[in-house]
């Protein structure tokens, strides 16, 4: 066995042996802290919440500016009438406006043992200037039950209803919040970059580390449907239209069994709930120009949304730079239907182009080009009030351009799954799935090659034409105790490629035990496994005949998060993750990476660290955040140890919102991050010169981003507003192995409005 | 609302044909030219030279690490053949180095220096001179560094035998190589046209005593420079010559570099030649590959003295 599995294992063990104790004095803990989650008349017998039948939107209240947020507690009669709403948390005149809201709700009253009994929950209620695209619990008109989303956990006597609580560990970011963050241009997924766990390879591309996995370990999905890449080529936008994300979470590590095949961290979008009355969103930038329309038909039983963004860049570019082109552009589709009142069918559709042209010697030429499209068709089925289902298939097609070769590598896949979900009892929620996907891979023969040339071979052993099938099945409980919420589960993946299969069994548990009134203590740990990986994501491209084995990594963390005064949150998180044998090419490079693309080295690697993270939302009158990172991620490659290539021991963003007033608002942020370890020269030789532990680094670099937003609001529902902003205000250049890199700034200004 | 649902069903259309055709744009470009270029061995090479001291001179074995083939930009590069070859130039006339397809007129360039881990054999070298020429190692001008040239041989002059077995670990991009010295670019490819380049590779280029490539060749120095007496010439005694015990007369005083009085290269490399090991290594290592029989390249050396840039005019290679 080599020394580098041998001390994996060992380290492996020592984890799971520390993570085990960790969890053993939480569960101790809970013990001395829980307290019973049934009424008092009635020990043990659950109290089912009441479900919302009816709200009519809040009105966004006279005087008012910027967004509010206001938590009610509600008491539902019997009848399912709204008794008694009461302020838990917000501030006027948000607050009245909640109130008086509330009141004109209408619920499926709570029921214990199946007779209806009185309750009290717990809603947030969120304002926009004017009201827009409100998410859950305030479902817009008519009132959307959705069979597939399923009944909210349900503790007895009180229910807290949020908006979504993050999974344990997880960081959620809100489109209404993102768009106050500077720098991220509205884009919940350029926000992700922000976050702590994550370390940009270069500022303003959109290729990240999180928690020491390489870019081509870190998983996109939408709605659970994976996403090739997330953003246009360059420092383009994502290939997601922003008004139609609900919110983003950044899982770094240990996340639900719900997410595999990924061996580093997953950040999972959610689309916005369906909506039957007319609504619309758009913008117009230098750079693009994107517009969502959504609406019902069929009585309000079916919904149906288009959104789209399309860049004009070319015609800007062509002003400075005649032989060159840029284009990108994407789309999004998607349709509902309610069968009846249990059942929906719903279609997605999304896709994304880009290209990257030249002229030169009067002849175009595509130097890179990039295309995916997603057909997502679900039917989601409600039996009874606790079980829903969701069975759907996926067909979708990506190809790329590949530069240097260039030849067109393509995939064609397909999939088909099922999720249930089934609410036990207060206290149990049962989740599970399977899926099964294949992905026809191709490549173009290279055009005009020379047919020694050893990169031609490579490619073609590295990325022969096969079919890939990934089998899984997976399954978790969410335990809500009380003060402890608890998430065990397990995940089994069969991946087949060409000759080779692999089975893979990730264990994954995550907990959130509040040990004091704002203090709760969060851990999680997770096996993943995931086929060799490319440099960065790139469509239509992957690894072939899972050479070299499964990459697989193992993620702990551990955490504080304490509830402050003002509405502010802190979490304290430290994390240790494991990669055994880990395709990290970027990571291993010595010198420029692309130039080791194909080789693809594997690797031991390591990567541990401590998080900070104090945030008051952004789109309070004065919000922001502190994200901080301290870590320190290795590789071993056989007897050789040294840091990341990309590994970044301190990286520190700092935003701030503030209402001025007027309709006015300014945002800023400030990002630092430590130089990335020098390579030492000579890296053609056999025996590569040694890295170092502790090697010189590049520079420091910091940028500050700033945004600038007057707003006027046209109608009760209709707004418009003026946006500028600046991705790195500084002008600095960034310097990546002694070469100076920029500096990358991107300026937008551009209107933004919605109805 | 009907548009909004017309709408979408469109883009669901148009995903599904999307998913068929793809709007990555099919490849417009006209059928590219070729440019071979080939590595053959100089006739000094071949068949020995007698060098204008008396001594006959042989090179039993010269390996070469060389490719990397690029053309300028002002040519459209279809396929760029980015590798290497290590090649034993005595073992065949002619062998291929590389194929380039591309439209247009631009300059041409190549590169010698220690072979990559992808590097190709060509014939009579085996993996162990590879590896031979990749292991790392240190002589007076390179700290550390694989093997760019591998020159064994002997000279006899009468009953005077003297066998050497030098190493050199340079770096040299050789860009901008012309046909002329007044020329312009040498590619000129139409579409479907061919183009043929050679670059000869000429060894006895050490012999010179100046770098001009009609200079006389001298192998005396190296001969004297055996100071052990073993009859076999090491880098290490040829550093140990200083120059000024082997110029005479204008030999051994032109060189590669343009410096000024200091000893200053314009450009703001500082060299001195000191010895005669660093004559070889600095001036005469540069111009042993010639570009297409009498055409010139402009070499970049780094890993030598300095191990800095240059762009001076070598009249070789």
């Amino acid at each position: 066995m080599p020394p580098s599995t041998r001390t994996a294992r060992s380290r492996a063990r020592r984890l799971v042996r520390a993570f085990a104790a960790a969890l053993a004095l939480v569960a101790l803990a809970g013990r001395a802290h829980a307290q019973p989650a049934t009424s008092a008349d009635a020990p043990g017998v659950p109290v089912m919440p009441p479900r919302q039948r009816a709200a009519p939107a809040a009105d966004y209240p006279e005087g008012a500016s910027g967004d509010g947020v206001v938590v009610v507690t509600v008491t539902v009669g019997i009848d399912g009438a709204v008794d008694d709403v009461k302020v838990a948390s917000g501030d006027e005149p948000f607050a009245s406006a909640a109130v008086s809201a509330a009141k004109g709700w209408t619920f499926d009253p709570a029921t214990r043992d199946g007779k209806p009994v009185a309750a009290r929950i717990k809603m947030e209620i969120l304002f926009h200037p004017p009201v827009v695209a409100e998410p859950e619990p305030q479902p817009a008109p008519p009132p959307a039950r959705r069979p597939g989303a399923p009944p909210a956990p349900p503790p007895a006597d009180e229910v807290t209803v949020r908006v979504r609580r993050p999974a344990p560990g997880a960081t959620s970011l809100g489109r209404a919040e993102v768009r106050q963050l500077p720098g991220a241009f509205g884009d919940p997924f350029r926000a992700i970059e922000s976050l702590p766990g994550v370390t940009p390879i270069v500022s303003g591309l959109p290729f990240f580390y999180v928690r020491g996995a390489p870019p081509g370990n870190v998983g996109y999905f939408l709605d659970g449907v994976r996403v090739p890449y997330l953003f246009h080529v360059g420092a383009g936008p994502s290939v997601i239209h922003p008004g139609m994300v609900e919110s983003v979470d950044l899982y770094p590590g240990g996340y639900p069994a719900r997410y595999g095949r990924f061996a580093g961290g997953i950040v999972a979008a959610e689309t916005t709930k369906p909506r039957s009355d007319l609504h619309g969103e758009g913008n117009i930038r230098i750079f693009d120009v994107g517009a969502l329309v959504e609406g019902g038909f069929a009585g309000g039983k079916g919904t149906a949304l288009v959104a789209g963004r399309y860049s004009y860049t070319a015609a800007i570019l062509s002003l400075i730079a005649k032989d060159t082109q840029l284009d990108y552009r994407d789309y999004e589709a998607r349709a509902t239907y309610d069968l009846g009142e249990n059942d929906r069918v719903s279609l997605l559709t999304f896709g994304s182009y880009d290209l990257v042209g030249q002229t030169q010697a009067g002849i175009d030429n595509v130097l890179f080009a990039s295309e995916f499209y997603r057909l997502d068709l679900r039917y989601d089925h409600r039996f009874g009030p606790n079980t829903t289902a969701r069975v759907a298939v996926t067909g979708g097609f990506e190809q790329t351009r590949i530069p240097n070769q260039p030849r067109n590598s393509k995939d064609t896949m397909g999939s088909a799954r099922f999720e249930l979900e089934h609410v036990a009892n207060a206290h149990v929620r049962l989740r599970a799935g399977g899926d099964v996907t294949r992905d026809g891979y191709s490549s173009d023969t290279r055009p005009y090659s020379d047919p020694d040339d050893p990169t031609t071979k490579k490619f073609n052993a590295l990325f022969p034409p096969r079919n890939d099938v990934a089998a899984g099945l997976r399954a978790d409980v969410q335990l809500d105790l009380g003060i402890w919420e608890l998430v065990p589960g397990v995940r089994f993946d069969l991946f087949s490629s060409g000759p080779t299969s692999k089975i893979a069994v990730d264990p994954r548990i995550a907990s959130r035990l509040r040990v004091a009134k704002l203090v709760h203590v969060i851990h999680t740990f997770g096996l993943a496994h995931q086929p060799p990986s490319f440099l960065v994501p790139v469509p239509g491209l992957a690894v072939g005949n899972l050479k070299g084995g499964l990459q697989q990594s193992i993620q702990t963390s551990a955490g504080v998060e304490v509830d402050l005064p003002e509405a502010t949150t802190a979490t304290l998180t430290v994390f240790d993750n494991v990669f055994q044998n880990m395709s990290d090419t970027l990571g291993v490079s010595q010198g420029d990476p692309v130039d080791s693309a194909f080789n693809e080295p594997r690797s031991l690697g390591s990567a541990v660290g401590m998080e900070v993270y104090v945030k008051r939302k952004l789109t309070k009158r004065f919000g922001g955040y502190v994200a901080y990172t301290l870590s320190r991620s290795t590789r071993e490659v056989g007897r050789e140890k040294f840091l990341s290539a990309f590994d970044r021991t301190h990286v520190g963003n700092v935003a701030a919102a503030y209402d001025l007033g007027r309709s006015w608002r300014v945002g800023a942020r400030f990002t630092l991050y430590t130089g990335t370890p020098v390579v030492p020269p000579g890296g053609n030789a056999l025996i590569p010169p040694p890295r170092s532990l502790s090697p010189d680094r590049d520079p420091t670099f910091y940028r500050v981003d700033l945004r600038l937003e007057k707003r006027w609001n046209l109608t009760k529902t209709a707004w418009l507003s003026f946006v500028a902003e600046v991705f790195n205000t500084t002008l600095r250049k960034e310097v990546l192995q002694g070469r100076e890199i920029g500096p990358v700034t991107i300026p937008s200004i551009g209107l933004e409005g919605a109805f | 609302m009907t548009a909004a649902l017309v709408l979408g069903v469109a883009a669901g259309g148009a995903s599904v044909f999307a998913a068929f055709q793809g709007c990555v744009p099919a490849d417009t470009r006209p059928v590219p030219g070729s440019l071979t270029v080939t590595v053959s061995p100089s006739a000094g090479v071949l068949g020995g030279v007698v060098t204008a001291d008396g001594w006959a001179v042989t090179f039993d074995r010269v390996l070469v690490g060389i490719g990397s083939v690029r053309l300028g930009d002002s040519c459209l590069t279809y396929t760029e053949p980015d590798y290497d070859r290590v090649l034993d130039v005595t073992t065949k006339s002619q062998q291929k180095l590389s194929i380039t397809y591309a439209i247009g007129t631009c300059s041409f360039g190549f590169r010698v220096m220690p072979p990559s881990t992808d590097a190709l054999l060509g014939d009579g070298v085996t993996e162990d001179d590879k590896t031979m020429l990749r292991t790392p190692g240190a002589d007076a001008y390179v700290a550390r560094g694989g093997i760019a040239y591998s020159l064994v041989g002997h000279a006899t002059r009468g009953d005077v035998r003297k066998s050497f077995q030098l190493s050199f670990r340079p770096r040299v991009r050789y860009n901008n190589c012309v046909l002329t010295a007044d020329g312009g670019d040498p590619v000129d490819l139409p579409s479907e046209g061919a183009l043929v380049y050679d670059i000869a590779i000429e060894a006895e280029a050490l012999l010179r005593d100046d770098v001009d490539a009609a200079a006389a060749l001298r192998f005396e120095p190296f001969a004297n420079a055996d100071r052990d007496g073993d009859g076999r010439i090491t880098l290490d005694e040829l550093s140990a010559v200083p120059i000024a015990t082997v110029r005479d007369g204008g030999a051994f005083e032109a060189g590669t570099y343009d410096v000024d009085d200091a000893g200053i290269l314009r450009q703001g490399r500082p060299i001195v030649i000191e010895t005669f090991g660093d004559y070889v290594y600095e001036v005469l290592i540069p111009s042993i590959p010639r570009f297409q029989g009498t055409g010139t390249c402009r070499p970049s050396v780094r890993g030598t003295l300095g191990d800095g840039g240059s762009a001076s005019p070598a009249p070789g290679g």
